[in-house]
């Protein structure tokens, strides 16, 4: 992923402070979309680059903060760089706590916010790659057919084949088979790494 | 006195003076002074309206409507005063109309009435005070006056087509004028209601008095012509009893067909009769001698066969034996009725009878008997020619026997009688009858007397005619008594007809009335010409319930033998009921006897009803002087004793109608013992002097009333010219005295009125030049109202040099127009100081819309310009603070609008120097023109918080509202997001341009947008929505109204939200609304708030677009 397939967001309702922040991150090479209001972002179409969003918090209509709790129940997860004129105390904390990269009060330095931009991409990139392994995995896991998937929980756990057997009521060389079919199945070279991979997200109780 | 500006309106009163040397180079100050003025011209109109009393007094209601309705359409600049004044008698009412001089309208009172009928009837339509403009075009707003209670006096209707009509002072000064007028009205109406009562009375009074004296006038000429016909007839039958008695001549009058005979008193004499019998054919020939009846009854009734005259002799043999000749002359006449009568005369005859007797014994003595004694006789031969004739008959008649033989004695006769004379004689001798005639013959010096000439054959034994003798007898006297008894008793008969008077005899022996003259029957409804009714039918018609009354006052009155009088009603056959009055004397005979009762019978109706009328219009007077509490009393002159007192005079002095009349001296302690020595003297010189006289004092009533009485009393003088007594009235004037004493105080109050206020008044007559100043108003000047009487030149002269042709300007202007008008001029007292004045001046028209006078109210204003300088001086430092407190409370919000365009120069600075550094020039140069842009809004933000924190003076321009209301949105935009306030606007694209002042109408309203956003606050559920309208109306003003969501408004404070320190925030100053609304009514709009549908607050204002305000 290059600085080019990155996208920044800005919603503020003042036109020049507006345009001011989208020639600033221009400047740094980022490409950047403006909207008035919280209403036309929701609205927009948004391509699937890492990306953030810098936040004015006082909006007509939905303020920044109603529209962060909107993504949180609509599962965007774009990093949010909130800026306020006069942020509060607890307004910030509200903010942080949800999820906020950062809170900025106007005046701020640029660079504190290309930095913030750049540390928000970095977590969406990030983000978006550990979502692409687990992708990967789960869709590996689909393959299992629901015995194999018992018998990868067991091994997971710990269980020695003749457990297992002991466990699922079968023969111990039919508990071979599976784990060789899971591990081939899930590309796993290890015990260790099967047991890795399930800790990532595949759902214990299958 | 520091006064709300936000509690009135501005108007401009097209008459107000300049106020040329005070303040006007300082602009700012001018909306403020315009407040004050208009102010100013309040408390005018009010202390005018309050003037106007004093000139109402004595007016007539139409003249004071008239004097209000012009005040007010001077005052208040209205489209027409309409009056309609309710008449107390219940005429149709008064209708008065006024219209603005200035316009040349024309329309009636009644044509306005009928428009306004729907809200001044009975049920009076209470709303919409909006009608259809009854002399022009549009509506027009009315406001109606009710006078009194319920309307009683009438209502006052006041109209303008102005759009902010009535306003609120405008209110309060048409419900002092009407209250004015209605105290007004009501005592004039009082005044002439008392005046119209008196003279009523009065008019009443003298109307009964001359009816009455009319009454009384012919009742006595009535009686005194009774009297006198009484007189007259007594007086004639008196002579003629003489004559008859004398002449031993009886007379009689007999009705051939009844028994009806009248006797002379002679009459009775000759036969014997008692005078009181009653005369009868029957007693004749009682008296008659046996041998002679047969005789006598066939002459009778041969005469009354041939209707011819009869004369005859006869003897009568009389009581004693004695035998009496008599000879018995009629003479047959038709009466009156057609009925065959005699009229004729008795004659005692013996002695002539016995005398012939003597001279057939002795002839010769016989003519010396006739020449000595005084009578005229003659003798003749059987053929008539003359043989003797009495020396007395020729002295007589002036001739000598020669000529009387030479036949002379015919031209002696009359010669209306000579020829019936002549032929009777003719006839006499041929038959040898005695001829008898009453003829008149003529005297020696040509008179002519009557005679009743009788000739006689004396025969001898055989038959034959020896001589006749004749004689003539001088009836003068008896002829002249006939006539004037029939004359008398048919003037009796007139006058008792005349008088309805009748009389009557009633014989006691009988009881029957045996006379009843032709009146008294009519009286009874009778026909005299059926004769005497009896006593019977009399008494039928006696009105039954008096009947037994009647006869019993008879009765007793001929028991105690007096004199009797009875009044009764007589009931006549046609149903009428008439009042009798019959008074009866008793006549006794010689031996005291009681024989008859003569009377007289008088028809007393008219009189009876003119003392039912009197009675009547006494109880009328008595009834007209309780209503007026005005009596009446008489005071005899001589003796100091109250002759007359009307029930109401002893009502108003407190006594009791009923009980005895009181005493002069219980009168006299009536009067207040302070005023009771003035008004005794007041009295007893007016009759000192023998003047009329009036008198004010008060009664003390025992239960310690007190009554103002105003008496007048009259001299009355009897026919000789001496005074006889006092009549007057006394007339209970409390309530005139209470509302004089009410009038004066209140002159009083205005007289003190006008001194705590510095303020004088004066009139100028336009007719007269008359010019009459209060005691203030020369105080003002510098005079001594005890001093110095005013004229118009006093008060020029006292007026500054540097002011005097402007005020003579105006004032001349004025004048000409005939309109109201003031000025502000300064004077120059004696010692040097200077003092400002403020002078309104009124003309006033009579009813016809004449100009009578010009009212004047001058103010002293000095201390007020004082006041004024400060004041304008606190209210600009007010508005200030208002607008820095505003500015303050929205600091957050207006360093966030700075901080905006701050941080976007900011950002694109950097921006730029990163384009810098990666070379990219056109990136440069549009960032760094992004930085110029951010920088001049953050300058104009700055600007405009300057502009509106600033201390700047008053000045206006032309600009686009909408403009304005963008500018103040961009300011409070931050704290709209900040509320999280959605705002609207609705701004009409075709508005015309605004002159004011800007920042003046930007801090309105910019303080009703956040007045909003702070109502918004405190409410959490539902939208906040902050509306912000504008909108162009029909009268071209431009309607701006800011809406809100909020909790709304209490209705209870509704009416105060717009004054003063009044706040419902709890850090709020509550100048905003009250600073608004003055703003708003300084550039002559209107500023009112409302509740918002479904909930919050509308607070909005209309501005003139033009039109006034333009200079």
């Amino acid at each position: 992923v290059t600085e080019a397939d990155a996208m920044v967001f800005v919603v503020d309702d003042d036109t020049s402070l507006r345009e001011s922040l989208k020639n600033l991150i221009r400047s740094v090479g980022l490409r950047v979309e403006a909207f008035a209001s919280a209403q036309e972002f929701l609205g927009s179409k948004r391509p699937n680059v890492p990306s953030c969003l810098v936040l004015d918090v006082r909006l007509p209509g939905l303020s920044g903060l109603d529209l962060q709790k909107r993504m949180a129940e609509a599962d965007v997860e774009i990093p949010i760089i909130f800026i306020t004129g006069h942020g509060d105390i607890p307004m910030t904390v509200q903010a942080m706590k949800a999820g906020a990269v950062e809170f900025l009060t106007k005046p701020f330095r640029d660079q504190d916010l290309l930095d913030s931009i750049q540390q928000a991409l970095e977590r969406d990139r990030k983000a978006r790659e550990q979502w692409a392994e687990i992708e990967g995995l789960r869709r590996r896991f689909d393959l299992l057919t629901p015995r194999e998937g018992e018998v990868m929980a067991l091994m997971v756990a710990g269980l020695l084949n003749k457990q297992i057997a002991a466990e699922l009521g079968a023969s111990e060389t039919t508990v071979k088979i599976h784990r060789h079919r899971v591990m081939e199945k899930l590309g796993a070279g290890s015990l260790a790494e099967l047991v890795r991979m399930a800790e990532r997200g595949i759902p214990t109780q299958k | 006195m520091i006064v709300p500006p936000g509690r009135f309106r501005v108007s401009a009163r097209s008459s107000a003076a300049g106020n040329q040397h005070d303040l006007s180079q300082d602009g700012e100050m001018k909306q403020t002074i315009d407040e004050i003025r208009r102010l100013r011209g309040c408390i005018n109109d009010l202390i005018s309206v309050q003037a106007l009393p004093a000139m109402w007094t004595g007016q007539e209601p139409a003249q004071i409507v008239s004097t209000l309705l012009d005040v007010l359409i001077g005052m208040l600049r209205l489209d027409f005063a309409y009056a309609r004044l309710k008449d107390p008698a219940g005429e149709s009412p008064i209708e008065l109309l006024r219209l603005p001089q200035s316009r040349n309208l024309t329309a009636s009172p009644q044509d306005i009435g009928h428009v306004l009928q729907p809200w001044l009837g009975d049920d009076p339509q209470k709303w919409p005070l909006l009608v259809r403009n009854p002399i022009g075009d549009g509506d027009v707003s009315i406001v109606p006056l009710r006078l009194g209670l319920r309307d009683k006096i009438g209502v006052i209707v006041a109209g303008s087509q102005r759009a902010d009509f009535p306003g609120e002072t405008e209110r309060l000064l048409l419900s002092v004028a009407a209250n004015q007028a209605a105290i007004g009205l009501q005592e004039a109406r009082l005044l002439s209601e008392q005046k119209r009562v008196a003279e009523e009375l009065d008019q009443r009074v003298a109307q009964r008095t001359s009816q009455l004296l009319v009454a009384n006038e012919e009742l006595e000429k009535e009686i005194a012509e009774r009297k006198r016909a009484e007189e007259k007839l007594r007086t004639s039958q008196a002579f003629l009893t003489e004559a008859q008695s004398i002449s031993h001549t009886g007379s009689f009058g007999w009705r051939g067909s009844s028994e009806d005979i009248f006797w002379s008193e002679e009459t009775f004499r000759i036969f014997q009769y008692d005078p009181t019998t009653k005369p009868s054919v029957a007693l004749v020939f009682q008296r008659t001698h046996p041998d002679d009846v047969a005789f006598a009854k066939q002459a009778i009734e041969r005469a009354s066969q041939d209707e011819k005259d009869f004369d005859f002799e006869h003897r009568l043999l009389m009581p004693d034996g004695s035998i009496k000749h008599v000879r018995v002359v009629g003479h047959a006449e038709r009466g009156q009725s057609g009925e065959l009568e005699f009229v004729g005369a008795v004659m005692d005859v013996t002695a002539a009878r016995e005398a012939e007797q003597q001279i057939r014994l002795d002839e010769r003595e016989l003519r010396t008997t006739i020449e000595t004694i005084p009578a005229t006789v003659l003798s003749l031969h059987p053929d008539g020619s003359i043989d003797f004739v009495s020396q007395s008959w020729l002295d007589y008649l002036g001739l000598s026997l020669e000529e009387m033989s030479g036949g002379a004695w015919r031209s002696a006769i009359h010669p209306e009688d000579r020829d019936q004379v002549l032929n009777n004689w003719q006839v006499a001798l041929a038959a040898g009858e005695p001829f008898e005639i009453e003829v008149r013959h003529r005297r020696a010096d040509g008179k002519y007397r009557w005679f009743l000439v009788r000739c006689v054959p004396l025969r001898d034994e055989k038959g034959n005619i020896v001589k006749w003798y004749g004689t003539h007898f001088d009836i003068e006297d008896r002829k002249r008594g006939e006539e004037k008894l029939r004359r008398s008793e048919a003037y009796l008969a007139e006058a008792q007809r005349l008088t309805h008077t009748g009389s009557f005899v009633r014989n006691l022996g009988t009881g029957e009335p045996y006379y009843s003259s032709d009146e008294n029957a009519r009286l009874f409804g009778f026909d005299p010409e059926r004769g005497v009714p009896s006593i019977e039918e009399f008494r039928q018609r006696v009105h039954p319930e008096d009947r037994a009354r009647a006869r019993e006052t008879y009765e007793r009155a001929e028991r105690e033998q007096t004199r009797c009088e009875v009044d009764y009603r007589a009931v006549l056959p046609d149903g009428t009921i008439r009042y009798h009055r019959a008074i009866g004397h008793p006549v006794f005979n010689a031996a005291g006897g009681l024989v008859e009762y003569i009377g007289t019978t008088m028809d007393v109706t008219e009189r009876k009803r003119a003392e039912e009328k009197l009675r009547r219009s006494e109880a009328y007077l008595a009834e007209a002087q309780r209503l007026t509490h005005t009596g009446s009393w008489a005071l005899n002159v001589a003796t100091g004793v109250p002759t007359h007192s009307s029930e109401e005079h002893l009502r108003l002095l407190g006594f009791d109608p009923e009980s005895d009349a009181p005493s002069s001296e219980e009168f006299r302690q009536r009067i207040h013992p302070e005023d009771r020595d003035s008004a005794l003297e007041t009295m007893d010189r007016a009759i000192g002097l023998r003047t009329d006289f009036e008198s004010d004092f008060r009664v003390l009533l025992p239960d310690g009333t007190i009554k103002y009485l105003h008496a007048t009393g009259h001299p009355v003088f009897n026919a000789a010219g001496d005074l006889v007594e006092y009549m007057g009235t006394s007339w209970d004037v409390t309530e005139r005295k209470r509302a004089e004493e009410k009038l004066q105080r209140s002159e009083a109050y205005l007289h003190e009125a006008q001194k705590l206020g510095h303020m004088g008044s004066s009139a100028t007559n336009v007719f007269s030049g008359a010019f009459v100043a209060s005691p203030e108003l020369l105080r003002i000047f510098g005079y001594d109202p005890d001093k110095d009487k005013p004229t118009m030149e006093m008060f020029r002269e006292r007026v500054h040099p540097d002011d005097l042709p402007s005020t003579l300007e105006i004032h001349d202007k004025g004048r000409s127009e005939k309109i109201a008008y003031e000025m502000d001029y300064r004077i120059v007292l004696p010692d040097r100081s200077i003092k400002h004045v403020h002078t309104v001046t009124h003309p006033v028209f009579d009813h016809s819309g004449d100009l009578v006078e010009y009212i004047d109210m001058t103010m002293d204003v000095t201390e007020r310009k004082r006041a004024e300088a400060a004041l304008l001086k606190a209210q600009a430092e007010l508005a200030h603070v208002t607008r820095v407190a505003t500015l303050g409370e929205m600091t957050a919000s207006i360093s966030h609008e700075i901080n905006q365009p701050l941080g976007a120069m900011v950002n694109n600075a950097n921006a730029c120097l990163r384009w810098l550094a990666a070379s990219k020039l056109e990136e440069v140069q549009r960032s760094a023109m992004l930085v110029v842009a951010d920088g001049h809004r953050a300058g104009e933000i700055i600007a405009r918080i300057r502009a509106l924190a600033q201390k700047a003076p008053t000045r206006k321009d032309w600009f686009d509202i909408n403009k304005a209301i963008h500018e103040v949105i961009v300011l409070a935009r931050s704290e709209v997001q900040g509320n999280r306030v959605s705002l609207k606007t609705q701004l009409a694209g075709d508005l015309p341009p605004i002159l004011g002042d800007r920042v003046q109408l930007q801090q309105v309203l910019l303080n009703l947008m956040m007045n909003a956003i702070e109502a918004m606050r405190g409410v959490d559920e539902g939208p906040r929505d902050l509306w912000v309208d504008s909108e162009r109306l029909e009268s071209t003003d431009v309607l701006i109204a800011v809406r809100d969501s909020g909790s709304g408004l209490d209705p209870q404070s509704l009416d105060r939200l717009f004054e003063a320190f009044y706040t419902t925030k709890p850090d709020g100053l509550g100048m905003g609304l009250a600073i608004s609304r003055s703003i708003i009514e300084a550039h002559g709009g209107r500023l009112w708030a409302t509740a918002n549908a479904p909930r919050g607050a509308v607070f909005q204002f209309t501005l003139p677009t033009g039109g006034e305000g333009v200079s």
